[in-house]
């Protein structure tokens, strides 16, 4: 019933013409669901200043439609505009029509568009003057209705999205991998060949990566520590670039990444299947993928979701060796039920990651100096005896990721819908070191537990004026999480319990939309540190002997707690129809992780000695970023400019002593420098764009640049693993549709990386390795076959097996990058 | 206060679910961890034995590393051992067992400015290294030693480096030439990782 509040609430502007009165609130007769609804009489004043004369002899008005949901106030595209019955024309992308060469006098428009009721408007034009007019469409009502899941609109942030055919083409591969091409993001690679995304220089811990709208919480910290999340459960890929504190946490200073699975099928009866085989030459093996989603016609309203990967891969060649013990297995294994009624819905979720991988035998911990002896080397020791199998050996990582939530989402009186989400999480990660035979488990064991809880309000649309509408949520979070570890001295079990309120708000008008939010974040937590290690730090200095009391326990308590403010400020203004520029300000605070505060020990990855500090405050982010994008009919471009000033910025460098030289600790297995955490202020600014050029409907073009600039402005030095400048372009041809063949391409890429210029060799170890540019290329095409549509693609990288190095990769310091890959993908999707 | 609260409702909070599944610090079950290396110096000829040790009990990082300096006497031939502890456990555990165990793929290495042998090329250092033991391929392990001071006062230092080097796809990393690489090329031409390696000052007076 409440549809019919919103329904057909016709608000008409007229510009400069006549001021414009809201429309009646009250509910118009109502009227059978899909049927016409008679035409609204145009509740205006008459147009007061132009008494009608005699007609003149041009027609030369016109009416700028904007269709819009009456519900949620996105445009919409694709709405069939009459003049009487005479169809004009279709609204473009952004809901907008021009109807020209209108005569002076009373127009008469009707809209339509599937699913939405029939809406009719008359409207008063004027000689030589275009009005604007914006028309809200109702939906259709239906027995089941689906509350939108992203009730937020466009992102003010610069995003990019992947999915469809752009995520199918990257399918196979692991997160990080398949988001890399997007502008801005690159990868932080580990020893195992798994990488983590990089986002405008920021990742791990200043970068959330949120999986169905849950926190994906595990060891983000590790530079080895690659995300635990299978692409496959994505149907959506999103990358929020910027801090995004107030939406999506407070250290979400480098930006997000959401993985969005499908939404749950709501018509009874429906069903959808979807496969994927993909298999792989170099790094030989294959992926197995599936989804089946249903909604049963018995039961109206219950729908549910399983899906499934399990992939196998041996290790790598690079164009001279086998990066020997890169093998990978995993597979992850997820289910979904829901259930609608009216307009409420419950769903549960569960979904595991399971994975096994090697870590290159090349990588080898070395005391400094033979670690900068093996740094001359062109290829490893005993590189000879490598080969690209599957066993995977010491060292390895196993990981397990259970992600287990409860949704519910209903609708509050007639003020909005509230989405609530309980949320578990269990992230085990075992790292097997290569040790004499009488050690059987893991030396570094690390388990978390993470349950959280949210709540979030959107309210419905409030009209400020026919021009003017408000939309905006706010929401509470809450969270507990209990960290164990056991193995060699690393960090401490913690208790960690947090807390935080937030508010959106956004003014929406015809072409323009300002934002605003405030979030207030509290995190309490408590390390337990064995009093072996808590003396340790206070030796080292890290830490005062009473820091944490003056009792003499085993485990020592230390406690922290940290008071967070995110705030942003956000502007959107619709230039043309094509064109939009939007810029946005904000600030968002980080509190330190555990491992920040209290890391002791020699790193796994590096060879150095690793202090935390356990005063460490959070870190401030203060970023600015300008965005335009312009989507014409041929090009489409996308260009964002950015900085973010970083106080206290908390920084893993080498320690350096009051003498001004760094600082070398002697340990049983040789001398090594030390790093500890500090607080420095930073500065990361730089540009990242991408332009679409279609000349010809058989031809594409392609390029993207991203630039990442980052400085320490503690000592104006620079800052480690910041992703040097990477340009990338592609050419497709599409050729004709042939047979029951379609939309059958051939792409060819290259992108060309620049040596990272800005280096600091006693944080980087080893000067950054060469330019390189690598070419790829794709072929592939779709069909029907029974009743699936089948899409297969043969797809190959690094075809002139360049050997190259990452700077952005811990395997640079001992070896190459794979050569040349081959992947050959099939997919079935139901029609 | 805020604060307060919220620290107490953390300690209320060493919740039933953090009772139930902690699973207790292991440090030690991970067994990798070597705190100390002992060389003992007897002379060949017969009588008292000099020991050294290299010493840091509570592993790495903290308090730094004790290590006793050498002093042994000229033109003596002393039979040196070698023992390897793990003294964050309680009673110390002897890995010098597990090194004999898997002799055929550990290595005990001796270099420095005061040594000359099969792994060090120092002509007329104060020391003059030779193993005397073997692994089961006849390759030395380097638990058993000679070293023989120089008629000459002398000194510079003495490292001590037990290498893993566990073979990569049955190919063995450990071999007959293992101490002529790091003669010729360093540790960083050789295959494995270092379990420990400790720098002595030995004086010949």
């Amino acid at each position: 019933m409440r549809l019919f509040l919103y329904s057909l609430v016709w608000v008409a502007s007229f510009g400069t013409v006549a001021s414009g009165q809201p429309a009646p609130a009250g509910p118009p007769a109502p009227a059978p669901a899909g049927a016409s609804v008679p035409a609204q009489p145009p509740a205006l004043p008459a147009p007061a200043a132009a008494p009608p004369a005699p007609a003149p002899p041009t027609c030369d008005g016109g009416v700028d439609v904007h269709t819009i949901d009456a519900e949620t106030h996105e445009a919409l595209p694709g709405a069939l505009v009459k003049r009487g019955a005479e169809i004009v024309g279709t609204t473009d992308e952004t809901g907008h029509y021009l109807v020209t060469e209108v005569c002076a006098g009373v127009l008469a428009l009707e809209i339509e568009l599937m699913g939405y009721q029939v809406a009719r408007q008359a409207v008063a034009v004027a000689l030589g003057k275009t009005i604007t007019l914006e028309i809200e469409l109702a939906e259709l009502e239906e027995e089941v209705i689906v509350i939108e899941d992203r009730a937020v609109t466009t992102e003010l942030r610069s995003t990019a999205v992947l999915s469809g055919a752009a995520l199918e083409r990257k399918r196979g591969r692991a997160l990080a991998e398949t988001l890399s091409e997007v502008p801005g993001v690159t990868q932080l690679r580990s020893g195992s060949g798994m990488a983590k995304p990089v986002v405008r220089g920021q990742y791990g811990r200043r970068l959330l990566i949120l999986v169905d709208g849950v926190r994906h919480r595990s060891q983000e910290w590790g530079l080895d520590h690659a995300p635990e999340v299978d692409p496959f459960v994505a149907e959506r890929l999103t990358v929020v670039r910027g801090a995004s504190g107030v939406r999506y946490g407070s250290d979400a200073i480098g930006g997000a990444v959401l993985v969005d699975p499908p939404e749950l099928l709501n018509a009874p009866g429906a069903r959808q299947a979807e496969f994927h085989a993909i298999g792989t030459y170099n790094g030989t093996g294959g992926t197995l993928a599936g989804r089946v989603q249903a909604a049963p016609a018995s039961v109206r309203g219950l729908a549910w979701q399983l899906q499934g990967s399990f992939k196998r891969l041996a290790a790598p060649s690079t164009p001279d060796y086998a990066l020997d013990n890169t093998g990978a297995l995993e597979g992850s294994l997820g289910g979904t039920l829901g259930y609608r009624k009216d307009r409420s819905e419950l769903k549960l979720s569960y979904l595991r990651y399971q994975a096994e991988l090697g870590v290159c035998s090349c990588l080898r911990l070395e005391s400094s100096q033979d670690f900068y002896d093996q740094l001359a080397r062109e290829r490893p020791v005993g590189s000879e005896s490598y080969r690209a199998d599957f066993e995977i050996e010491r060292p390895s990582q196993t990981v397990v990721h259970d992600l287990a939530l409860a949704r519910g989402k209903w609708e509050v009186g007639s003020h909005g819908t509230a989405i609530s989400t309980l949320s578990f999480q269990h992230d085990h990660r075992q790292e097997y070191e290569v040790v004499r035979d009488s050690v059987t488990g893991p030396q570094f064991n690390f388990r978390l537990f993470t349950a959280e809880l949210e709540g979030a309000f959107t309210h419905y649309p409030i009209h400020l004026n026919n021009r003017l509408h408000l939309r905006g949520s706010a929401g509470v979070v809450a969270m507990g999480q209990l960290h164990n570890y056991s193995g060699l001295p690393l960090v401490p079990d913690h208790r960690s319990l947090g807390g935080g309120v937030y508010a959106l708000e956004r003014l929406v008008g015809h072409d323009f939309e300002l934002e605003a939010g405030l979030r207030y974040d509290v995190l309490a937590r408590a390390a337990s540190i064995e009093r072996r290690d808590f003396l340790r730090l206070v030796r080292s200095g890290q830490l005062s002997e009473t820091a944490c009391g003056e009792g003499q326990d085993d485990p020592v308590e230390c406690s922290s707690v940290f008071h967070t403010v995110s705030a942003s400020l956000g502007a959107l203004r619709q230039l043309s129809a094509a064109w939009a520029l939007s810029g946005e300000l904000s600030t968002a605070s980080r509190p330190p992780n555990p491992d920040e505060q209290y890391l002791n020990g020699s790193a796994p990855t590096f060879p150095v000695v690793g202090l935390g500090t356990p005063n460490l405050g959070a870190e401030t982010t203060y970023s600015a970023s300008v965005t335009s994008t312009y989507k014409g009919a041929h090009v489409a471009v996308e260009a964002s400019a950015y900085a973010n000033l970083i106080d206290d910025y908390i920084y893993f460098a080498p320690a350096i002593g009051e003498d001004g030289l760094p600082i070398f600790d002697v340990l049983i297995r040789g001398t090594y420098p030390r790093f500890i955490t500090k607080a420095v202020d930073a500065v990361f600014y730089g540009f990242d764009g991408g332009i679409t050029m279609q000349p010809a409907r058989w031809l594409e073009l392609g390029g993207q640049l991203s630039l990442v600039r980052a400085r320490n402005r503690t000592d104006d030095g620079p800052l480690v693993f910041v992703p040097p400048d990477q340009l990338r372009g592609s050419l497709t041809y599409r050729p004709p549709l042939c047979g029951p063949v379609a939309d059958s391409f051939v792409s060819l890429s290259g992108s060309y990386v620049t040596r990272q210029q800005d280096y600091d060799l006693a944080a980087d170890f080893a000067p950054p390795p060469k330019a390189y540019f690598l070419l790829g290329a794709e072929a592939g095409f779709e069909t029907t076959l029974g009743g699936y549509r089948l899409k297969a693609a043969l797809q190959g990288t690094n075809l002139f097996g360049t050997r190259y190095r990452e700077y952005t990769s811990l395997m640079r310091y001992f070896a190459d990058q794979p050569g040349t890959q081959v992947l050959l993908r099939l997919s079935l999707h139901t029609l | 206060m805020r604060l307060t609260n919220l620290s107490l409702l953390l300690s209320l909070s060493t919740w039933a679910l953090g009772a139930a599944c902690d699973d207790g610090h292991d440090h030690g079950n991970e067994g990798e961890v070597i705190t100390t290396v002992a060389l003992t110096f007897t002379p060949a000829s017969g009588g008292p034995a000099i020991t050294a040790t290299f010493n840091d009990p509570d592993g790495d990082g903290g308090a730094a590393p004790t290590v006793d300096p050498i002093n042994l006497a000229r033109g003596v031939t002393y039979n040196t051992t070698v023992r390897f502890e793990n003294r964050l456990e309680n009673p110390a555990e002897d890995i010098t067992l597990e090194v004999a165990d898997e002799s055929d793929e550990h290595q005990v290495f001796f270099t420095g400015t005061a040594v000359n042998g099969p792994a060090s090329n120092q002509s007329g250092a104060a020391l003059t290294h030779a193993y005397t033991d073997t692994d089961a391929k006849g390759q030395p392990i380097g638990l058993a030693n000679t070293f023989a001071s120089a008629n000459a006062a002398g000194s510079g230092t003495l490292i001590v480096t037990l290498r893993h080097m566990p073979p990569v796809n049955n190919t063995a990393v450990k071999t007959a030439t293992s101490a002529t690489t790091v003669r010729d090329s360093g540790f960083s031409a050789l295959g494995g990782e270092n379990d420990a390696s400790v720098t002595f000052q030995v004086t010949v007076p």
